[in-house]
């Protein structure tokens, strides 16, 4: 019986000490079970290869976390460390890269270390500071863009097992795997290992012993920073080389990832404990979280709700241990002269509820203790519990009526049947419009300006490759299309960000799946990069018939791809257009001419101007193809038509409605009298912003036009406040991606680029686009 | 030689508690100082468009909202406890039900989303209060359980009611309102909220409670002070301040999205700490927030209207823009963490 008791005591204490790893395996041992295709060598890889930069992140800051300290500055320094890298590689090949970021990584260490242990400032508050400073200018460096490299070779090559894919072992010898074992394992082995490792532990644990026992506290903790510092550096470079490319949102979605992986592996924000290995198997097993789900086709929803609660059950199971150690603190006489009782007679425990014979003050003591942490739990659930069925409730209620609607209309549209019947073209929007607009006359191609990099900015010509991209390409490496028609295909999409927009989209995509009974499937990349890189993996080990691509990043997208054209899987890009290299490797693109819309809303706008005036211009997402698209077309559109028309300015915004306010009150008393009209990138947020700062300053004589066809914006044209907004049908933008994934499994043979229609909303014509979409 | 050994201590003494009472000064009112010293060169450099009253305005209503939040995080700074953290996603869940509960009324729907605004703050001030959790490591981790409920419970974006009689037609005119002077709602409930919190802080039992538990924990539980509630009640105070804020940047917005409160908690600390609100807790006053948050606000306007300029051959490099103005603050920022360190030191603050 003593046997048994310790084994079960030992068991738990191994729980205790290494629960990370019971959570591994769970998590392991669920997935499996739930995801199919989860326990496969080639999941196994892109699970690795998709923690394998943040493994050097997470390395780092676990180190800096054992020293008692913050890091809040790596996330900015991945995304700088990864600019210089690429800018360096042409000339000084990938060592220079790697060095180069490295040494970025260095200097922003040794910053953040003298900030703390020379200037004393709080660490927390020190590498806010570094990581504003970095936010910033990291985009500077890039003139708000992405950069990017054309070395596909060392891309493939860093992805790519050194053993042949497909194996259990293979999948842990790719380089980019090697090198975050590598760097984990080092670490671990020097912190372990070594005095100097072990005098961190010391330092973080118990400064003051640390300090006299003569360590120096200072330069350790230094070195602690410039650990985190190098290796969020080397990260950015090892990005580099994984996606080809660079760009200023590179780095900031690591960040909430990596602490929540430092946490959950059971490192101590107050210094003294953690394992470098532990934050590794931790991570491995926040990924294999998403990963799963993403497998089995669940919503951001619910992979964001499923890595939270981990997080949550984690941490206040650690509060929990704390309560309970505090509780029998200074205890252990009391609990020894228990354990003598119970063993004096072994048979009456179970028939007092209370073991000690006189209720002690501890006792009591005790118990008010516990008052709390019932509570504490108690109240949790409560509130868990009230706020799902309340809001389940809430949102079932807001959401009726819009819902019926859209049924009725949906109904009215295709007839009850939603399978096969019936022609396509005759399925409708929520608007009234219809989904799928027939082939506008093809659009007249004007010719190539010599080099189109040496005209200004202002001329056309200078944005030809972007604006006419994926016409007259050759394509690379074409797919024949398969037989036997669209029906029971497989189509996964893949989607760039979760955004009103984008949802109307994804319904008219699943409209016009339904009808042509093509199952689909959707994974959502949040606006991150690396999240892309992952979800391609995901894409191609699934072998879906096609894959409709919305590229989170234009450039970026080269690299996946070429990815997917060499795992012979077809691409139709759809909605944000990508430059001519990635489009060798599709089908098609389809998706709103942005350029040729906006020339619209830049015509619209000068007659409303009388052809004259000052104008600033509000612009999209630093990075998004809108960046360019929506600013270029009508500096270029007026500059031709209206030449007495004057650009004032032009920033981003953020296509925050604070920000913008913030942004055109600054023009309205730069500029005074000399603004007379703002053109915004966004008719919804950032619209408000801009209606909102001329409304502040009386300032409503300034004419604004918009691109977009939100119900905020509508709303706006209505009231008059807006002067026109272009017409972008969301659910048009996803139902013509499905319709010509459908005509290419039927053998049709596809156009290169098929834009949606073109339209621009009047206070006149408004009527006629309502009620919106999104 | 005794005598004369403890006259030049005392007199040390009196010399370093004079120059600490000095420097303890300057450190109140630095933060003014520099919005004085910010306010000189714009007037220098912009002249009269940058003195206009419109400018002014456009500072102050840029301002409001992360001066709300600002404002109860300084309650959680002052108690010791840095930040929540899960403030951008509250925001943006009382933004969520607010919305999504005008059909009821807007008196239920404001309730509401104070309410649960404030299960939030109680929840997070119980585990970090009762249970002792780490503040940072606590309220990121709610964060990140709210943007799942979030994503899960309310589809993409929330819309108010906009024709004119409903509960949603007046719940846009909290953002659109406007007092004689062409003050917004916002700034007067912010007017208000200045000196109730400079009240609470100085004035009341649960004040000086904060203020001990924050500059020293254990020795404010030995002597009695109900440490764990008082910490508590901060965070269930910046959560009442961040749910305002939330509500009128949902009526701003017209809507709900889920990006409502994003950059709300690093903003917010950033003033806390420009604001002379230590971290270490313990020190501080809302009107220094007040400070930090017309610091951040004159920064933003003064690199915003520098506009696009040419250095060294180089376009581009500074325009004026978000990316200029980030950089400007970081320096800024840890310009001013460092100096108030290093005065701290010298005023004899220092903890640890």
């Amino acid at each position: 019986m003593v046997n048994r008791d310790s084994l079960a005591l030992r068991f738990r204490r191994f729980c205790a000490h290494n629960r990370i790893l019971v959570l591994f395996f769970a998590v392991l041992a669920v997935m499996t079970v739930v995801a199919p295709g989860f326990a496969t060598p080639g999941n196994a890889a892109a699970i690795l290869r998709g923690v394998s930069i943040n493994a050097l992140l997470v390395t780092g800051l676990t180190v800096v976390f054992i020293v008692r300290q913050m890091d809040l500055s790596f996330a900015a320094v991945l995304t700088f460390g990864a600019m210089v890298a690429v800018s360096v590689q042409p000339r000084f090949g990938w060592i220079g890269a790697f060095a180069a970021a490295g040494a970025v990584g260095l200097a922003v260490g040794l910053a953040n270390g003298f900030l703390v242990t020379k200037a004393k400032v709080d660490s927390f508050i020190a590498t806010l500071g570094t990581m504003m400073v970095f936010i910033g200018v990291a985009p500077q460096f890039s003139n708000g863009g992405t950069l990017n490299l054309q070395d596909f070779e060392a891309s493939h090559w860093v992805g790519t097992s050194l053993l042949g894919q497909g194996t259990w072992l293979g999948c842990l010898l790719s380089p980019l795997v090697l090198a975050a074992l590598g760097v984990v394992l080092l670490f671990e082995l020097f912190l372990k290992r070594t005095a100097t490792g072990r005098s961190l532990f010391l330092v973080g644990g118990n400064p003051k012993t640390a300090w006299y026992s003569g360590l120096p506290i200072g330069r350790l903790t230094m070195c602690a920073f410039v650990t985190s510092g190098v290796l969020a550096g080397l990260a950015g470079a090892l990005t580099v080389t994984k996606l080809n490319s660079a760009s200023p949102g590179l780095g900031a979605p690591s960040l909430m990832v990596v602490i929540a992986a430092v946490i959950v592996g059971g490192t101590s924000m107050d210094g003294g404990r953690g394992s470098v290995f532990k934050s590794f198997v931790a991570l491995v097993t926040l990924e294999m979280i998403i990963n799963g789900f993403n497998l089995r086709g669940a919503s951001t929803a619910i992979i964001a709700v499923a890595s939270g609660v981990v997080l949550g059950t984690v941490i206040v199971y650690d509060a929990i241990l704390l309560v309970r150690k505090n509780r029998i603190r200074g205890q252990r006489h009391e609990l020894l002269d228990e354990l003598a009782q119970l063993e004096n007679n072994p048979a009456t425990p179970s028939d007092s509820p209370d073991p000690s014979p006189t209720p002690s003050e501890d006792d009591a003591m005790q118990r008010k203790e516990q008052v709390p942490l019932n509570f504490c739990l108690g109240a949790l659930a409560a509130l868990t519990v009230v706020s799902v069925t309340g809001m389940c409730f809430i949102y079932q209620l807001a959401s009726r009526q819009p819902t019926v609607m859209s049924n009725t209309v949906a109904s009215a549209g295709t007839g009850a049947a939603p399978a096969v019947s019936g022609d396509v073209f005759s399925l409708k929007s929520t608007d009234g419009q219809p989904l799928i607009f027939p082939e506008e006359a093809a659009i007249k191609l004007p010719p190539r300006p010599e080099n189109p990099e040496a005209l200004p900015e202002t001329d056309a010509g200078h944005w030809y490759d972007q604006e006419y991209a994926g016409w007259g390409i050759t394509r690379v490496n074409p797919i024949a299309p398969p037989s036997g028609g669209p029906k029971g295909k497989k189509v996964i999409y893949l989607k760039f960000i979760d955004h009103p927009y984008l949802t109307a989209m994804q319904n008219g995509m699943q409209k016009v799946a339904d009808h042509y009974g093509i199952e689909m499937k959707m994974m959502c990349a949040e606006y991150d990069v690396n999240l892309q890189a992952k979800q391609v993996d995901l894409a191609i080990n699934e072998k879906p018939d096609l894959v409709i691509f919305n590229a989170v990043d234009a450039k970026g997208a080269a690299g996946l791809l070429r990815k997917l054209n060499e795992a012979r899987i077809p691409v139709v890009a759809s909605n944000q257009m990508c430059t001519n290299e990635g489009l060798a490797y599709t089908l098609t693109w389809c998706g709103p001419d942005d350029w040729g819309n906006n020339r619209n809303l830049a015509r619209a706008f000068a007659e409303k101007m009388h052809y004259e005036g000052g104008y600033c211009i509000v612009r999209h997402l630093a990075g998004n193809a809108c960046y360019d698209s929506r600013t270029w077309s009508i500096v270029s559109e007026l500059a031709k038509i209206a030449p007495k028309m004057k650009l004032l300015d032009m920033q981003t915004s953020k296509l925050d409605k604070i920000e913008t306010e913030k942004l055109v009150s600054g023009w309205i008393t730069r500029f005074g009298p000399e603004l007379k009209g703002i053109t915004c990138s966004d008719d919804s947020g950032a619209q408000l912003g801009v209606n909102k700062a001329c409304k502040d300053a009386n300032r409503t004589d300034i004419i604004r036009v918009a691109a977009g066809n939100s119900k905020v914006g509508m709303d706006a044209v209505k009231s008059g406040d807006v002067a026109a907004i272009t017409f972008q049908s969301a659910e048009g933008d996803g139902a013509i991606a499905m319709e010509l994934a459908a005509e290419w499994f039927s053998g049709k043979k596809l156009p290169e680029v098929r834009y949606l229609p073109k339209g621009i909303i009047t206070p006149k014509t408004v009527d006629q686009y309502l009620p919106a979409q999104w | 030689m005794s005598e004369a050994n403890s006259t030049q201590s005392a007199n040390k003494a009196a010399r370093t508690l004079k120059t600490s009472g000095t420097l303890r000064m300057l450190n109140r009112v630095g933060v003014f100082l520099m919005v004085g010293v910010l306010v000189l060169v714009g007037a220098a450099v912009f002249r009269e468009k940058f003195l206009s009253v419109a400018n002014g305005l456009t500072v102050l209503r840029s301002v409001t909202l992360i001066a709300m939040v600002a404002m109860g995080v300084s309650f959680i700074t002052y108690g010791g406890h840095y930040v929540d953290l899960s403030i951008p996603n509250m925001i943006a869940l009382v933004g969520f039900v607010t919305v999504s509960t005008l059909h009821w009324g807007l008196g239920i729907s404001l309730a509401c989303g104070l309410g649960v605004g404030m299960a939030v703050g109680l929840v997070n001030g119980y585990i970090v209060g009762y249970l002792r959790l780490n503040p940072i490591i606590w309220t990121l981790a709610m964060n990140f359980m709210l943007a799942g409920f979030i994503k899960l419970l309310f589809a993409g974006q929330a819309y108010p009611d906009t024709d004119p009689g409903t509960s949603g037609h007046l719940f846009l005119q909290l953002s659109e309102y406007e007092l004689p002077g062409r003050i917004p709602l916002a700034t007067v409930v912010l007017a208000a909220m200045v000196p109730v919190a400079g009240w609470l802080m100085k004035r009341t039992r649960f004040g000086n409670q904060i203020q001990q538990t924050g500059s020293a924990y254990e020795v404010a539980r030995l002597s009695g002070v109900d440490v764990r509630r008082t910490v508590l009640m901060t965070f269930a105070v910046s959560a009442l301040t961040a749910s305002m804020a939330a509500i009128f940047l949902a009526s701003g917005s017209r809507s709900a999205t889920f990006e409502l409160g994003s950059g709300y908690d690093f903003s917010a600390i950033t003033a806390v700490v420009l604001g002379g609100v230590l971290l270490s807790g313990g020190t501080g006053s809302g009107t220094g927030v007040i400070g930090g948050v017309m610091v951040i606000g004159l920064l933003d306007n003064l690199v915003s209207q520098v506009g696009k300029r040419t250095v060294f051959g180089m376009d581009r490099i500074i325009d004026g823009g978000l990316n200029n103005q980030m950089v400007v603050k970081g320096c800024v920022f840890v310009l001013v963490v460092a100096l108030t360190s290093w005065f701290a030191r010298k005023g004899g603050q220092s903890r640890g």
